[in-house]
C-alpha cells in the first residue's frame, strides 16, 4: 500500500460527514430528515430508537443520524457521539413552555467531550405553525450568545413546508467542509 | 484407499487450476479496465479540448460540469476496481484523474473567468467568516444569524408582530367553562385562520376547543387537573403534560402524553400515539358527534380513515407484553350521549358566562365519574 493510496483513502473518507440529529420529542427531527430525503411525512410516529438516513449534498455524502427524543431515550443519545462532525438541534418553535428545558439540554449536550469540534446549526423549526416563536426569540431563549466552544449558526425553518432546510444545510456542510479543507 | 489418493490429487489439481484461473482473471480484469479507462480518459481530454471561447460562459459551465461528473464517475469505478487492479495501475490510473481535473479547472478559468471569480469570492466569503468566528465569535455569530435569518423574515414577518394574536392561552383558572369562541369574540384582535393554543395549571375547567371559524395548528398541555378539553382536529401535534384525572377530545397527526395519570383520550391519530411517564390511561377512537367534522378533517389534511388510537408506544416499557400503564377503554364505558353544551361551538355572549361555568361543575362532574368509574 503506497502513500498514495493512503491519501486517496483518507480523501476519501473526508468526502464523507456525520451529522447528529437531537432535540426534545415533539421538536421535528424525523420530519426534517425524511424531508430532506423526499420521503413522505404525514403519518410520522415519534422515534423509538433511531433512524439513519445517507444523503448527498454538494458532492458530500452525509450519514446522518436521527435519534428519538423522549426523556426516557435521551440517555441513548451518548451512544451516537463517536466521530460526529457536526450536531443539530431541532426546536419545536411553538412550544413555549419547554424553551427553558431545551436550553437546558442542548447546554448539556455542549458540554460533552467527544462534540467537541462538531459544529452546531440550529433548526428553529415549525415557523408554518402561527404560534412559532421566531429565531432571534429562540436564539434568546437558548441563551445561543453564551455558547463559545463550538461554531454555531440557528435557521428559522418548516419541515412541513421545506422552506429554508437547505439553507441550514448547506451552512453546517460548508463549516464542516471548509476544517476538513484545512486538511488538504 | 488408492482411490482415495487419486481422488485428493485429482481435487488438489482442480484446486490449483481454479486458483490460476482466478490469478488470469484478475489480470484480464485488470487490463480489460485500463483499456477501458483509457479509451474514456480520452472522450473526456477530447472534450476538454474542444471546450472553446466562442460559447457562452454559462453553456461552458454547463460542458464544465458534466465533465466533471464523468471524471468523478470514472474515479468512482477506480475506486471499485482497486479490489482487482495492481498498486501501480492503481497509482498511474489516480494519477491520470487528477491531471484530468487540472485540466479541466485551468480550461475552466481560462473560458469562463466569470465562474472563476464568483467561486473565488464565495470562499473568501467563507473564509473571512471563518477567521471572524476565530477571533470575536460573538461578531460572527451575528452575522450568521443575522443572514439566514433574513431569507424567512419576509414570509412570516406579519405572524410574529404579536404572539398573542395567534395563540390562545388559557393559563391558571379554576372551575370554568373557556370556549374558543368566546375567546375570539372578547379579543377581537385575533384575524388569523389558524391559531396555536397553549393551556396550562387549569383546575375543574372544561374547554371547548371546537369551531367552524378557525383551526388549530399545534396544542401544548401542562399541568391539567380534573377538567376536561374537547378539540376538532388538529393541524400537527399535541403535547401534554403533567394531567391528572382529565378527558380530553382530540384529532391530530401526531400525540404524546407524559407524566400523567387518570386520563381518558378520546383519540383520532394518524402515527402511533406515546405515552411516558403514565399510568392509568384509557384510550378510545374519536367518536364525537361534531358538525362539520369531515370538512374540518379534509381542511387540516387529516386522514378520517386511518386512526392508530389503539397503537400506543409506552416509552417505559420496551417488552413483548402489553404495558401496564395503558389500556383500551371498555366498550361499555365509551361515551355515546355527549352533553349538549360540550359540541356547541355558538357564540357565547359575556353575560350568559356565569350561567355556563355554573354548568360546567354539572358537566365535569358528570365526565369526571365515568373516570372513576
Amino acid at each position: 500500500m503506497g502513500l498514495l493510496s493512503i491519501l486517496r483513502k483518507i480523501r476519501q473518507r473526508e468526502k464523507e460527514i456525520r451529522l447528529l440529529v437531537l432535540g426534545l420529542d415533539n421538536a421535528g427531527k424525523t420530519t426534517i430528515l425524511k424531508r430532506l430525503n423526499g420521503e413522505p411525512i404525514d403519518k410520522l410516529s415519534p422515534t423509538l430508537g433511531f433512524n439513519i438516513e445517507t444523503l448527498e449534498h454538494n458532492g458530500y455524502k452525509l450519514h446522518v443520524f436521527d435519534v428519538g427524543g423522549q426523556k426516557s431515550i435521551r440517555s441513548y443519545w451518548r451512544n451516537y457521539f463517536e466521530q460526529t462532525d457536526g450536531v443539530i438541534w431541532v426546536v419545536d418553535s411553538a412550544d413555549r413552555m419547554r424553551i427553558g428545558d431545551c436550553s437546558k439540554e442542548l447546554h448539556a449536550l455542549l458540554q460533552e467531550e467527544r462534540l467537541a469540534g462538531a459544529s452546531l446549526l440550529v433548526f428553529a423549526n415549525k415557523q408554518d405553525l402561527p404560534g412559532a416563536l421566531t429565531d432571534q426569540e429562540i436564539r434568546k431563549g437558548l441563551q445561543l450568545d453564551e455558547i463559545v466552544t463550538h461554531h454555531w449558526a440557528i435557521q428559522a425553518c418548516s419541515a412541513v413546508t421545506g422552506e429554508n432546510l437547505l439553507v441550514g444545510m448547506d451552512w453546517i456542510v460548508g463549516d464542516i467542509a471548509s476544517r476538513i479543507y484545512l486538511l488538504d | 484407499m488408492i482411490l482415495g489418493y487419486v481422488n485428493y490429487l485429482f481435487v488438489t489439481r482442480l484446486e490449483k487450476e481454479e486458483k490460476e484461473k482466478l490469478k488470469l482473471d484478475t489480470k484480464e480484469a485488470a487490463a480489460q479496465f485500463w483499456q477501458k479507462f483509457q479509451v474514456e480518459r480520452g472522450a473526456i481530454t477530447n472534450d476538454i479540448a474542444l471546450l472553446s471561447n466562442t460559447t457562452s460562459t454559462s453553456v461552458i459551465t454547463k460542458e464544465c460540469d458534466k465533465i466533471l461528473e464523468r471524471i468523478n464517475n470514472l474515479e468512482k469505478k477506480l475506486t471499485e476496481a482497486t479490489i482487482y487492479l495492481p498498486s501501480y495501475d492503481q497509482r498511474q490510473l489516480s494519477l491520470q484523474i487528477k491531471s484530468m481535473i487540472d485540466e479541466l479547472n485551468i480550461r475552466r478559468t481560462l473560458l469562463a473567468p466569470k465562474q472563476k471569480f464568483s467561486f473565488k469570492s464565495r470562499k473568501v466569503a467563507t473564509s473571512n467568516d471563518e477567521s471572524k468566528k476565530l477571533t470575536t465569535k460573538s461578531e460572527s455569530k451575528s452575522t450568521t444569524t443575522t443572514t439566514t435569518s433574513t431569507t424567512i423574515s419576509s414570509s412570516s414577518l406579519d405572524s410574529h408582530n404579536d404572539p398573542n394574536l395567534r395563540v390562545i392561552t388559557l393559563h391558571n383558572r379554576q372551575k370554568a367553562f373557556l370556549t374558543v369562541n368566546s375567546y375570539l369574540s372578547s379579543s377581537s384582535s385575533i384575524s388569523a385562520k389558524m391559531i396555536d393554543v397553549q393551556l396550562s395549571d387549569l383546575t375543574h375547567c372544561v374547554v371547548n376547543l371546537v369551531s367552524k371559524r378557525i383551526f388549530i395548528g399545534a396544542i401544548h398541555v401542562k399541568g391539567l387537573k380534573n377538567s376536561v378539553v374537547v378539540v376538532g382536529p388538529v393541524g400537527s401535534s399535541v403535547l401534554i403534560h403533567d394531567c391528572e384525572r382529565c378527558v380530553f377530545v382530540v384529532g391530530c397527526h401526531q400525540f404524546r402524553i407524559h407524566t400523567s395519570k387518570q386520563m381518558i383520550i378520546y383519540l383520532h391519530v394518524t402515527s402511533h400515539p406515546i405515552i411516558e411517564d403514565c399510568h392509568d390511561i384509557q384510550f378510545a377512537p374519536y367518536t364525537i358527534p361534531i358538525d362539520g367534522l369531515d370538512k374540518m378533517f379534509e381542511v387540516i389534511k387529516l386522514d378520517p380513515n386511518l386512526n392508530h388510537y389503539d397503537k400506543v408506544d409506552d416509552f417505559n416499557w420496551h417488552r413483548q407484553q402489553a404495558s401496564p400503564n395503558w389500556k383500551l377503554l371498555p366498550e361499555e364505558k365509551i361515551l355515546k350521549e355527549w352533553p349538549n353544551k360540550l359540541l356547541d361551538d355558538d357564540e357565547m355572549s359575556p353575560d350568559n358566562n356565569n350561567n355556563n361555568e355554573n354548568l360546567s361543575e354539572e358537566i365535569i362532574d358528570h365526565l369526571l365519574a365515568e373516570i372513576l368509574k
